[in-house]
């Protein structure tokens, strides 16, 4: 098991307090349960599937493989694909496991935000 | 009385007769006729003391009547008092439901086009971010080159490398 980082500590933290100012506490087990399973599920994934919005370097897919590596402890191929409606930015897929950095996702979070 | 040309017989029987005629007239005729009389009289007695009866009615009656008439007057008065009263006292019962029930309308009006207006400005808000969104990624595609993407790129690669970190 990889060693606990203060950073991730903090994470945790953020987490339990939400679910605890939400008084939604009794989820926990269930979210544990979820981002163990993502975890789990990016163990068996047979690729890292990077869709950006300009195809991808060679130097930035190693970039991206090596991160990758380090956060959910998987040595992957990258797979790029090119998507222009991402409006910038890429996604990157590892079984469940999603992170979404596009301008398309901030746009929408900002759109989301103001009708808050 | 023979020298008066009067004679005793003849005197004595037309006494005797007249005793007799006087006798029978008695017995026959004045004592019925006095019967008769004494009957009549008894009997417009009575009327004469039943009319003064009727008549003292007839007053006693009047007088009851005005007293009847007077008491029901005075009671129509009263019940039409009363009802006046009664009627009053409705007006304002209505009076004040009506005020009520208009000012419930009022205060639920207010709601309904607060809750209206809300609506509204909701609708607008999400109508003004979705036009917003739509020009901003009209902007974005049109503004930003290819140069600007491939820094995006550089730029959440190097975010994601600090998370790695």
């Amino acid at each position: 098991m990889k060693k606990t980082t203060k950073k991730s500590k903090v994470v945790v933290q953020g987490l339990l307090d939400y679910l605890s100012e939400t008084k939604q506490t009794t989820l926990l087990p269930e979210v544990a349960d979820n981002l163990t399973r993502l975890f789990q599920n990016s163990k068996t994934a047979k690729e890292i599937i990077v869709t950006s919005y300009l195809p991808l370097s060679s130097t930035e897919k190693e970039i991206l493989r090596k991160a990758i590596q380090k956060i959910l402890d998987v040595s992957l191929p990258v797979v790029n694909k090119v998507d222009k409606r991402l409006m910038g930015g890429f996604t990157i897929q590892v079984g469940d496991w999603f992170l979404d950095t596009t301008l398309r996702r901030e746009l929408q979070s900002l759109k989301n935000t103001l009708l808050s | 009385m023979e020298n008066l040309g009067i004679q005793p017989v003849s005197l004595i029987t037309q006494i005797i007769n007249f005793l007799i005629m006087v006798f029978v007239l008695t017995k026959l005729l004045y004592k019925p006729i006095l019967k008769i009389l004494e009957e009549r009289k008894k009997k417009i007695e009575e009327s004469l003391e039943l009319t003064e009866k009727l008549k003292k009615d007839i007053q006693a009656n009047e007088e009851k009547k005005h007293e009847i008439i007077d008491k029901a007057k005075a009671e129509g008065k009263k019940i039409i008092e009363e009802a006046k009263k009664s009627a009053k006292q409705v007006e304002a019962e209505l009076i004040k439901k009506a005020q009520a029930e208009a000012a419930a309308i009022v205060v639920k009006s207010k709601k309904e086009i607060e809750i209206e207006r809300e609506e509204l400005e909701k609708k607008l808000k999400k109508q003004t971010v979705e036009i917003a969104g739509a020009m901003a990624e009209k902007i974005i595609n049109s503004v930003l080159s290819e140069k600007d993407h491939r820094n995006i790129i550089e730029k959440k690669l190097k975010e994601i490398a600090k998370l790695s970190l």
